[in-house]
């Protein structure tokens, strides 16, 4: 993440996404599937927004999807990634233990 | 990958525009990497479709490719592109969706945040049907000098309504975000607050760089302390500390100071890294050009040689 520093203005996201214009991106934002950033009253956007313009761009173009449809499908790849982390989480917690509690884990999963 | 774009798309060369575009767009729903993050070979077939559906959504770039005058590699562009799956699954995520947990070395919590999930979905079932919805998020941006990111500190975030207390846990990367619990907009009807998140860039240090944990700096010696050996005061992100630079030091040497570099939670300090850099005086005098005139006479040496020229 290191060679990724700053944030990016509206104008700098608009020339780091190809696909995206100021009036998408003001759609973007009305439709609130993205939300820039308040840094001492300027609106900034970071890395993680230029993803996820990207799927917007994706989802707008080869999907056609409209504006309520493009804030539930946001929301709900929102908690997929979400419940992957908690589980990549618990994985890795559940990694950390002896191979008896894992084994009785397994024992309860299995039945 | 195939070459052919039709092949990509698993369409005939005979296929209508509509076809094809139907084709695509199975295969982006079918491959996309950020709705199917588990899929690890989703990627390579998302960007060849992808690469096909460009060439052949262009009639004219289609009859081309037909005719036989450009190939399909000279006409692909290729989408470089970040995915969304690479920032979506990060504890950090700003948009995360459902359970939430503090990121930074706090993974522990998870298990209180599930407890309290299941404790709020006991809760309404018990018949609680009035409107109670949780406040909306705040997204802050927030510059932390480098110094604050390496060894931690307090900054403030000015609103309107009151300052914001941001603690920078020690050894934050840059474009690391932090929740703060219950610092975004009020609840209605009871419901509690959202939660700000503040996502850091750290700025950059006129000395040192970072790299991993590890601090790297140059450090400039004269021409006497490299030929005799020296004590200099070196900085390091905690205050000077006195380094010895060996006698006989060359440009390019690294020094190593074990456990001076960056000391996050949950892992072990980093070092500093010091390049030396062998800086001559201003004006080479009478003196040190009569001393090397003879010096080179009986201890002339070649520093290039052995080296590829």
């Amino acid at each position: 993440m290191t060679d990724k520093a700053g944030f990016l203005s509206e104008e700098e996201l608009i020339a780091a996404v190809a696909r995206l214009d100021r009036a998408r991106l003001v759609r973007f934002i009305r439709a609130e599937v993205v939300r820039p950033a308040d840094a001492g009253g300027r609106l900034v956007y970071r890395q993680v927004d230029i993803a996820r313009m990207e799927l917007l761009c994706d989802l707008c173009d080869d999907f056609d999807l409209g504006d309520e449809a493009l804030g539930l499908v946001m929301e709900l790849v929102d908690q997929l990634h979400g419940t992957r982390s908690d589980l990549v989480a618990l994985m890795r917690a559940l990694g950390e233990e002896s191979e008896e509690v894992r084994r009785r884990v397994k024992d309860r999963l299995g039945s | 990958m195939s070459d052919d774009p039709y092949d990509a798309l698993g369409v005939a060369k005979t296929a209508s525009a509509d076809q094809i575009k139907k084709a695509y767009r199975k295969i982006a729903k079918e491959s996309h990497p950020d709705l199917h993050p588990g899929d690890a070979t989703a990627e390579a077939r998302f960007k060849a479709a992808g690469a096909a559906f460009d060439l052949l959504k262009d009639p004219e770039a289609r009859a081309r490719f037909d005719r036989g005058e450009i190939d399909a590699s000279g006409q692909e562009r290729p989408r470089e592109r970040p995915f969304y799956r690479d920032f979506a699954e990060q504890p950090g995520n700003p948009y995360r969706q459902g359970p939430r947990y503090q990121g930074f070395g706090d993974e522990a919590d998870i298990f209180a945040e599930f407890l309290r999930r299941q404790a709020r979905q006991g809760g309404a079932e018990a018949g609680d049907h009035s409107f109670r919805a949780r406040g909306p998020d705040a997204h802050y941006a927030l510059e932390v000098p480098f110094l604050d990111a390496a060894n931690g500190g307090a900054l403030r975030i000015t609103l309107p309504g009151g300052d914001l207390e941001v603690k920078i846990p020690k050894g934050v990367a840059d474009g690391q975000t932090l929740r703060l619990r219950g610092k975004g907009g009020p609840g209605h009807g009871g419901g509690p607050a959202g939660d700000a998140y503040v996502t850091l860039s750290v700025r950059p240090h006129p000395a040192f760089t970072r790299d991993g944990d590890d601090i790297v700096m140059t450090l400039p010696i004269s021409l006497d302390e490299a030929v005799l050996g020296a004590k200099v005061e070196v900085p390091t992100i905690a205050g000077p500390v006195k380094v010895t630079v060996p006698k006989g030091a060359s440009s390019g040497q690294i020094l190593r100071l074990r456990g001076r570099g960056i000391g996050a939670p949950g892992r072990a300090a980093g070092d500093q890294r010091i390049e030396l850099k062998i800086t001559m005086p201003k004006t080479v005098d009478a003196d040190l050009a009569r001393f090397m005139e003879g010096w080179r006479k009986t201890h002339g040496y070649d520093p290039r040689k052995g080296e590829a020229s």
